[in-house]
């Protein structure tokens, strides 16, 4: 489904490898985690597969298309969730959605289906005509991650979707998430939420210094290293408390 | 097609909920337009209607003194105050600013006159006999200045007076001439007694084409203030691409399929709009509340094509300006201060606050790499000399050539800038 094959990246007027000849293989319907320190490489990496950038050498491939020369194709299937608030603060929830869904070529009638839907799941109905600014970060964020779902895309890629909100809010994405995979769609994502990367992925890449250092199953992972959850492991790995991841 | 829609739906609605950004677009070039009309007008008339205090020295008390004070008086510019003061006393008073100007003139100056004729007119009529000696003396009449009266001004009283004085002077020639002709035929010569005035001028505006069109502040200032508040949409435009940038909005789109070319489109076709509605609502300024004022109504010409394609050339030219500053700028700040002031100085090049033909040679020069003088000059055209779509080709095509310019440009900064991670 995802291949990522020996991508490095050296960015401009830098001598130092961002990533650093990295390998993955993501199948179909798996929610992989890339944790990583602040400065590992899991931005770049993100931003490459979302083909904001080409990486120096390697390729990279979703659903068989490479991302350097038919990115085209791939935004297509791919939905992304930035870490940032990525929305209009000025437009209504629905009007956002409206935008986004569009741009992604969906004509009116089912955008209005799918909007409504995920307002919804999340909770959000009543403030469908609501500008963002409005907004509590909790709702934000709902709002972030549905704008990249409207689409149904086949592969989901999240920055940290879950970032500074309060723990109720964290737990109704991760359970939506969990479903939005059951229906089909491959998730990647980054979080340093290491007890949430623990239970939602089914599998997971410590990245540090832009190499991979460990990847597999988190349970397997932890037994084998006889470590009492994940984020003891990490620890041992990276010598860094998962705070700071 | 559709992206493109949704796109300026999307813009629309932002801007529209942009408040403060919309006083920067319509409340301010509207308000700029009438005070600036207003300040120019009233300068105007400052010159012509409301007039300026002269304090005039009268030591003469002759025909020089009279008839300067009567021409003085005559040219309705000034008004004059004659008291009997000395030269110190006179320049107090223009020192603390009770007149503008003060003149004096001295005793015996028509005499002096006279005496500079009379040995002319008499050897000329003395046949080589009893020949008196030509000796001129100096006449010099005192002019204080207040000093924050611009010299243009100062030097064109100046110039009236040594007008009224010369006239002066030919009078006296002809009024001795005559009493000379009077002595020799006995005969009063009735004609020299009649001031001479067979040189008449008529001022007439050269126009190429047949028009009613009176140059007036009006005609002048309704099109360069538009100019000025369409490139002023570089503050908005540049603020809301930088704040896509920021809130992240930006970066989802550009992971979303579709053309970067898309997002400018849609932002051109918005603001496009903007300034033609700033373009409107100038023009109905110019026709409904200049008026108010009591200044000139504004006529539009007879060529309202040329004038819709002149607006929306320099609207482009504007918007694509704005989408240039917008894509460089890495901050609010960054857009905020260069826009603003590249637009200042692309105005004052291209004649938005002063006019290009009292600019240096040099500066003249420089003011056709001014988007605002291109189209300045279209409108120019249309509204003071009649011009047609064909004579405002050139300025048009660079306006269109300038809008391509930047839009590639800024597209092309765009890829690089990632292109450079």
């Amino acid at each position: 489904m995802i291949r990522i094959e020996n991508i490095s990246k050296i960015y401009k007027n830098s001598t130092e490898f961002a990533v650093n000849n990295i390998s993955l293989k993501i199948n179909k319907g798996e929610i992989f985690g890339l944790l990583g320190t602040n400065g590992a490489g899991k931005t770049t990496t993100f931003a490459m597969l979302c083909g904001l950038f080409l990486p120096t050498s390697g390729e990279i491939y979703i659903n068989n298309l490479s991302v350097r020369t038919q990115i085209s194709e791939i935004k297509k299937i791919i939905g992304v969730v930035p870490q940032n608030i990525a929305l209009y603060p000025t437009l209504t929830a629905n009007e956002n959605l409206l935008f986004f869904g569009k741009m992604y070529g969906l004509n009116r009638q089912e955008l209005n289906i799918s909007i409504k839907h995920w307002l919804k799941i999340f909770g959000l109905s009543k403030y469908a005509d609501k500008k963002i600014k409005t907004y509590s970060g909790g709702m934000k964020r709902r709002i972030n991650l549905i704008a990249g779902i409207l689409h149904k895309p086949n592969v989901l890629l999240l920055d940290e979707p879950a970032v500074g909100i309060d723990t109720h809010s964290r737990l109704e994405i991760m359970k939506e998430l969990k479903k939005i995979n059951e229906n089909g769609t491959t998730i990647i994502y980054t979080s340093h939420y290491l007890e949430e990367a623990e239970k939602l992925c089914t599998d997971i890449a410590i990245i540090d210094k832009g190499k991979i250092i460990l990847q597999g199953k988190p349970l397997q992972l932890v037994k084998k290293a006889a470590c009492s959850n994940l984020e003891e492991l990490f620890f041992s790995l990276t010598g860094n408390k998962s705070n700071n991841v | 097609m559709y992206k493109l829609k949704a796109s300026v739906i999307k813009e629309f609605l932002v801007l529209i909920r942009d408040i403060p950004g919309l006083i920067i677009l319509f409340i301010m070039p509207a308000a700029m337009i009438i005070v600036v009309t207003l300040v120019q007008d009233s300068t105007l008339k400052s010159l012509s209607d409301s007039k300026i205090k002269i304090l005039y020295v009268d030591n003469d008390n002759d025909i020089l003194s009279h008839s300067l004070k009567e021409g003085l008086l005559k040219s309705d510019i000034f008004d004059l105050d004659t008291l009997k003061r000395n030269y110190d006393q006179a320049k107090t008073d223009v020192a603390k600013g009770k007149y503008r100007i003060a003149i004096i003139i001295p005793a015996g100056a028509t005499d002096t006159i006279r005496k500079n004729i009379k040995p002319i007119v008499t050897n000329f009529f003395s046949a080589g006999q009893n020949k008196q000696d030509v000796n001129f003396r100096k006449l010099e009449i005192q002019i204080l200045t207040d000093p924050t009266t611009k010299n243009t001004f100062r030097q064109a009283i100046i110039a009236n007076l040594q007008t009224y004085t010369s006239k002066i002077e030919t009078q006296i020639l002809f009024k001795i001439l005559a009493e000379q002709l009077e002595e020799i035929s006995g005969v009063k010569p009735d004609l020299l007694n009649k001031p001479i005035e067979t040189i008449t001028f008529k001022e007439t505006f050269a126009f190429e084409k047949e028009t009613s069109i009176k140059p007036n502040s009006t005609q002048h200032n309704v099109p360069a203030w538009t100019m000025f508040a369409m490139f002023f949409i570089v503050i908005p435009l540049a603020g809301n691409m930088i704040h896509e940038r920021e809130n992240g909005s930006f970066f989802r789109l550009l992971t979303m399929p579709g053309n970067y070319l898309t997002v400018l489109g849609s932002k051109t076709v918005v603001y496009l709009v903007i300034t033609f509605l700033q373009f409107i609502l100038m023009i109905l300024a110019g026709i409904f509340i200049l008026p108010l004022f009591g200044l000139p109504v504004l006529n539009l010409g007879t060529h309202p094509f040329a004038l819709l394609i002149t607006a929306l050339a320099s609207g482009l030219a504007a918007v694509g300006y704005g989408i240039l500053v917008g894509t460089i700028a890495e901050t609010h700040e960054q857009a905020g201060v260069f826009g603003s002031v590249s637009v200042i100085i692309l105005a004052s090049l291209g004649g938005i606050w002063f006019p290009v033909y009292a600019m240096p040679a040099i500066m003249q020069k420089i003011s056709i790499i001014s988007p605002l003088n291109w189209g300045l000059e279209s409108f120019y055209d249309i509204f003071l000399k009649n011009g047609t779509v064909f004579d405002i080709l050139p300025e048009i095509s660079a306006l269109m050539l300038f809008f391509i310019l930047t839009i590639l440009i800024a597209y092309l900064y765009e890829k690089a800038k990632r292109m450079k991670f």
